[in-house]
C-alpha cells in the first residue's frame, strides 16, 4: 500500500473495515459524526459516504491508532479534529479513493504515522498544514513532493518538537527542487542546528553519506558562504558526486523549463527571454513568466502585472554582443549543444544565463561562469 | 452540531477575497515565502489582506455572499449591473425582458438590508407570511454582533394590544409610589432600546398610539415615558410587515412610513430550490447559528463603513442627473399664481384633489410629463436618504465613486414609499404600463430611465447654461467688479428671456428657474453694495 504510485492503485485498494482506536472514538461520538457528515454534505455536495469511509479505514485508522500510542487519553480529540478536516479533504478530492495526488494519501497513510509525536497535540493545525505543503508542491511537481514528504519523515526522529520539524520541511521544500522558495528557506536553514542543516541540505545517498560522516563534512561558515552562489551544490563538495539527470558530459548543468502547452507546457509559441534587474522572465508574446533557477532545481511562475507581455513586443536581444560572446567562450553548454549558439534569445543575471530557440518551446537555464566577468574586465 | 463547531466549519465557507475581482491582479512581483508553506492560500491572502489593511466593503461583500449562498436561498439578481451589452431574451405577450448581467450583479433582498446595516438607517422588509423577512433581520443583528439570544429578547412583536409600555418600558412601582415629583420616578427601560439592530416585527399591527411613542425613537432617537429620557444610540432598523400598502390591523402614520428610509419585497421562493429545503428540514439547518465570526462586524467596524460610505464621491455629472430626475415631481403649474408655490404640496396644504386643479395644466403632453405620474414630490429628508444609499452601493461594490447605474438600481428602493404614485395618470392607461401601478421597482426604475432620455435629449450633460452659471457663482463675489457683475446679471436675465416664450412649462425648468431667481438676488445685492462701497 506504501508503494502506491498512481491514483489508479488507490482506487483499487479493498476497503477495510474500520477498526483500532479509530472505531472506539467513532463509537464512542457516533451521534456526533453522523451530524457533522450530513452537515459537511450540504457544505460539499461532492463528498461521497463511499469515498469517506474509504479514508476512515484508509488513511485516518492508521493515524488514530498512531494517535493512541503517542497519547492514548487524546484520542477522541484528535478524531473530532481530523474528522472534520477529513470531510473537507476528501470533498475536495485531495483524499480518498479519488485523490487527485496519490502522495496525500500516502502522507497520511504512512508518513504521518511515524510522525505522531508531533500532531498529536494539535492534529488539525499540523496534519492540516503539511497536507496543504505536501498537495502544493505536487501541484508544482508530483515527484518532488514525494521527496520531501519522504525526507520529511526520515528526518522527523531528529527534530525536537514540531516547529522544528515544520522548519525542516520548510528547508526542504526548497531543497527538493523549488527555487521560487530559496530566500526564505534559506533564512530558515540558518536557525536550524548544526546537524540538522547538514541533513537537510542533502538528499543523494552519496551526498548524504558523505556529509553525514562529520570528518568529511565542510565547515558551516564555508557552506552558507557558497551558497550565495544558487547554483553552489553541496554534493559538489564530495568527490564522484554528479546529477546524471542535468549534467551534461561538458561539466555545465543545464536545466530546461517550460514546453508547449499542447504538451502541458507553458508556452504556445517559441519564448523569448529577457532579464530585469535581477530577474528573468520568458514570453511567447501572449503571457509571460518569471524564471526561477538555482543548483536544485528550476520552474516558471506566471508573472504579475510588474511584467506584461507586451513589454517582450520589439524588444531585441537582452544582452550585448560581448556577453554572448564571453557564454560562447566559456559556457561548457555551449560547446555541448550548439544549438544553443542560435539562440533567438538569451538574458542573463549575475549567476545565470537564460537562452531560447527557434525550434523549442523550452527555456534554458545554465549557470552563468564567473570567470566570464574577470575576463571581461581584463579586455 | 455544537454551534462552536457550526462556526468553524461554516467559516471555511466564506467566499474567498477578492470577490469583486476587477481587471489584473494588482501589485508588484508575487513574493515566495516558505513560511506559507503550511497556510492555506485564502488563509494566506486573508493575511497580506489584514497586513494591507483590507478594505471594509470586502467584508461586507464576503457578509452578502454567505447569505445568498449560506444562509437565505434567494436566487434573484434583480439589482444588475453591466460592463458590457447583456444577453436579453423576450418572453410573454408583454414581452417582457429577461437580460443576462455581464457584471456581478445582486439580491435586493439581502443586498439592501446590509446596506441598511451599514448605514444604520431603516428598512422595511414587505411580503407575505413565511418568506424569511424576519430571518433576514435577524441574521442583521448577528453580523452586529448579537447573541440570537440577545437578538430575540430584542424583536419587538407589533400586535394589537401593544401598550407605550410593552415597548418602552415601566416605571419602577417602589419609585412610583415613593414619588413626589415626576422627576423622582425611575423607568425600567426596554433593553432594545439601547441596541444597535432593531427589529419590529409586523410594525402595522401596532396601535396607533403606540406607533406614534415608536415614531419618537424611530425619528428622534430617544424613548420619553414620566418626563424620563432614554437616549438610543444609532441603530439599523428593521421592520416587516405582511402588507405593503402599510395597512394591517391599524393604519400606519403617515409620519412613521416616511421615516422608512427603504422598502425591500421579499420574492417568491423559487421551487427548483426545493432540495435545498428538504436538505434544511433533514438536517435541522438554522443560518442565524451558522453565521462565521469572520463576517460579524464590530461596532467601530460599522463605524468605519459608514464614515467611508460618506466619502465615496458623488460626481458633479451624476449629482446633475439625480438633480434633474427629482425636479420632475414637485412642480404642479396649476397649483398655483405665484411661481414659488406652484408644487404639489401646496394643493395637498388646501387639502384640494390635484385632479380639480388638473384642468388648467394647458396642452402639456402628459406622457412626456413624468411629473404628472406622481401626487408628490421628494422631500429633502428623502433626497438625503438617496444620496447615502447610492454611495452605500457605490462603496459595497468597491467603487470610489457613484456610477448611473447605482442611481438606476438603488432609487427604487429608497423612493418606493416616498414617491406617492399617482394610479389615474395617462402613463399608466398606455399598453402594458398599467402593471407599474402595482410593481413600483419597476415604474421608479422606469422614471428615472425616462427622466435620463429627457437630460440627454436636452444635451444637459453638455450644455447646462444654469450649471454654469452656478458653478461661476460658487467660486464667489470676492473681487468681482460691477461690470462682471453686470454681465452675470444679463446672463441671467437673457436666458430667463430665451426659456419664457410661451413654451410648456416642465418641472426641471421649474428649479432652474428659480435657481436663476436666485442667482440674480444675489448679484442684485452685491452689485448695490458695491455702488454703495464705491
Amino acid at each position: 500500500m506504501e508503494e502506491l504510485s498512481s491514483d489508479g492503485g488507490a482506487r483499487s485498494a479493498p476497503t477495510r473495515p474500520v477498526d483500532g482506536a479509530l472505531a472506539g472514538a467513532l463509537r464512542r461520538g457516533r451521534d456526533k459524526f453522523n451530524q457533522r457528515f450530513m452537515a459537511a454534505r450540504r457544505v460539499y455536495r461532492q463528498l461521497e459516504a463511499d469515498d469517506f469511509y474509504w479514508h476512515l479505514s484508509q488513511n485516518l485508522a492508521p493515524l488514530l491508532d498512531a494517535a493512541e500510542r503517542a497519547a492514548p487519553a487524546r484520542v477522541d480529540e484528535v478524531c473530532d479534529e481530523l474528522y472534520g478536516l477529513s470531510c473537507e479533504l476528501v470533498a475536495r478530492k485531495w483524499l480518498g479513493p479519488e485523490a487527485r495526488f496519490s502522495l496525500i494519501n500516502r502522507l497520511w497513510r504512512v508518513y504521518l504515522v511515524e510522525l505522531g509525536r508531533f500532531w498529536v497535540d494539535q492534529p488539525r493545525r499540523v496534519i492540516g498544514g503539511l497536507t496543504r505543503a505536501a498537495y502544493s508542491l505536487a501541484e508544482i511537481d508530483p515527484v518532488k513532493a514525494n521527496n520531501w514528504a519522504r525526507r520529511l519523515a526520515e528526518l522527523g526522529p531528529n527534530c525536537p518538537d514540531v516547529e522544528v520539524l515544520l522548519d525542516v520541511g520548510r528547508v526542504l521544500a526548497w531543497r527538493v527542487g523549488m527555487p521560487h522558495f530559496r530566500p526564505s528557506a534559506l533564512k530558515v536553514w540558518r536557525r536550524l542546528s548544526s546537524e540538522l542543516r547538514y541533513q537537510t541540505l542533502c538528499l543523494g545517498e552519496a551526498a548524504g553519506q558523505a556529509l553525514g560522516d562529520a570528518a568529511d563534512r565542510p565547515d558551516l561558515a564555508l557552506l552558507e558562504q557558497a551558497l550565495e552562489d544558487p547554483w553552489f551544490e553541496p554534493a559538489g563538495l564530495l568527490s564522484g558526486a554528479q546529477d546524471e539527470d542535468t549534467e551534461r558530459p561538458g561539466g555545465c548543468k543545464i536545466w530546461e523549463v517550460g514546453g508547449f502547452v499542447g504538451l502541458g507546457g507553458e508556452f504556445s509559441a517559441p519564448p523569448r527571454v529577457f532579464s530585469r534587474g535581477e530577474y528573468l522572465y520568458a514570453c511567447d508574446g501572449r503571457v509571460c513568466y518569471r524564471i526561477f533557477v538555482d543548483a536544485f532545481g528550476a520552474l516558471l511562475s506566471r508573472a504579475g502585472v510588474e511584467v506584461s507581455a507586451r513589454e517582450l513586443v520589439g524588444r531585441d536581444n537582452g544582452d550585448s554582443g560581448s556577453d554572448w560572446r564571453a557564454l560562447e567562450r566559456f559556457s561548457g553548454a555551449a560547446r555541448e549543444l550548439p544549438g544553443l549558439i542560435d539562440a533567438t534569445s538569451r538574458a542573463s543575471n549575475a549567476w545565470t544565463w537564460a537562452l531560447s530557440v527557434a525550434h523549442s518551446h523550452k527555456v534554458f537555464l545554465m549557470p552563468r561562469d564567473q570567470r566570464e566577468d574577470v575576463d571581461q574586465a581584463h579586455e | 452540531m455544537s454551534d462552536e463547531q457550526s462556526k468553524r466549519h461554516e467559516s471555511e465557507n466564506i467566499s474567498r477575497a477578492p470577490t469583486r475581482p476587477r481587471g489584473q491582479k494588482s501589485g508588484g512581483a508575487v513574493l515566495f515565502d516558505v513560511a506559507n508553506l503550511y497556510r492555506d492560500p485564502a488563509e494566506v491572502a486573508r493575511a497580506r489582506g489584514e497586513e494591507a489593511g483590507e478594505p471594509l466593503d470586502e467584508k461586507l461583500r464576503q457578509a452578502y455572499f454567505w447569505i445568498v449562498n449560506r444562509g437565505i436561498i434567494s436566487p434573484f439578481y434583480d439589482v444588475e449591473y453591466n460592463d458590457e451589452p447583456a444577453q436579453t431574451y423576450v418572453f410573454g405577450d408583454q414581452k417582457i425582458p429577461v437580460s443576462l448581467p455581464t457584471e456581478q450583479s445582486y439580491s435586493s433582498y439581502v443586498l439592501l438590508p446590509l446596506l441598511n446595516l451599514a448605514l444604520r438607517r431603516r428598512c422595511l422588509l414587505v411580503g407575505g407570511p413565511g418568506r424569511g423577512k424576519t430571518v433576514i433581520a435577524i441574521l442583521m443583528g448577528i453580523l452586529s454582533g448579537y447573541s440570537l439570544r440577545e437578538i430575540r429578547q430584542g424583536v419587538q412583536h407589533g400586535q394589537p394590544q401593544m401598550t407605550i409600555a410593552d415597548l418602552l418600558g415601566n416605571p419602577l412601582p417602589s419609585t412610583l409610589m415613593a414619588a413626589e415629583s415626576m422627576d423622582e420616578v425611575r423607568i425600567s427601560w426596554r433593553k432594545w432600546l439601547g441596541m444597535r439592530v432593531k427589529i419590529i416585527d409586523e410594525y402595522n399591527r401596532i396601535p396607533t398610539r403606540t406607533q406614534s411613542a415608536l415614531l419618537t425613537v424611530m425619528a428622534d432617537n430617544y424613548a420619553e415615558i414620566y418626563d424620563q429620557i432614554f437616549e438610543c444610540p444609532d441603530a439599523a432598523w428593521y421592520l416587516t410587515a405582511n402588507d405593503d400598502a402599510g395597512g394591517g390591523t391599524y393604519q400606519v402614520i403617515e409620519a412613521l412610513r416616511d421615516r422608512i428610509d427603504v422598502v425591500v419585497k421579499a420574492l417568491h421562493f423559487n421551487v427548483r430550490f426545493l432540495d435545498e429545503l428538504v436538505q434544511r428540514i433533514e438536517e435541522g439547518v438554522r443560518p442565524e447559528l451558522m453565521v462565521p465570526e469572520e463576517l460579524i462586524f464590530t461596532r467601530g467596524e460599522l463605524d468605519q463603513i459608514g464614515a467611508e460610505i460618506r466619502q465615496v464621491e458623488f460626481p458633479r455629472e451624476m449629482r446633475r442627473r439625480l438633480e434633474f430626475f427629482a425636479g420632475h415631481f414637485e412642480f404642479f403649474e396649476p397649483g398655483a399664481r405665484q411661481f414659488e408655490y406652484m408644487t404639489k404640496d401646496t394643493v395637498r396644504l388646501a387639502a384640494l384633489d390635484q385632479y380639480t386643479l388638473a384642468s388648467e395644466a394647458g396642452g402639456k403632453d402628459p406622457l412626456a410629463d413624468i411629473g404628472t405620474q406622481t401626487l408628490n414630490g421628494l422631500s429633502v429628508r428623502a433626497m438625503m436618504t438617496c444620496i447615502s444609499f447610492i454611495k452605500a452601493m457605490a462603496y459595497f461594490r468597491g467603487e470610489r465613486a457613484v456610477s448611473e447605474e447605482d442611481m438606476r438600481q438603488i432609487l427604487p428602493f429608497v423612493l418606493h414609499d416616498k414617491l406617492v404614485q399617482n394610479p389615474d395618470a395617462p402613463y399608466f392607461e398606455r399598453s402594458y404600463n398599467g402593471a407599474m401601478r402595482a410593481d413600483k421597482v419597476s415604474w421608479i426604475r422606469r422614471l428615472f430611465d425616462l427622466s435620463n432620455q429627457e437630460f440627454e435629449r436636452l444635451n444637459l450633460h453638455n450644455d447646462d447654461p444654469v450649471g454654469e452659471m452656478e458653478l461661476e457663482f460658487k467660486r464667489g463675489l470676492e473681487g468681482l467688479d460691477e461690470p462682471a457683475v453686470r454681465a452675470r446679471l444679463v446672463a441671467i436675465e437673457r436666458l430667463l428671456a430665451s426659456w419664457s416664450g410661451g413654451g410648456k412649462l416642465y418641472g426641471h425648468m421649474f428649479d432652474d428657474i428659480l435657481t436663476l431667481k436666485y442667482l440674480h438676488q444675489r448679484y442684485t445685492n452685491y452689485l448695490r453694495w458695491l455702488e454703495w462701497k464705491s
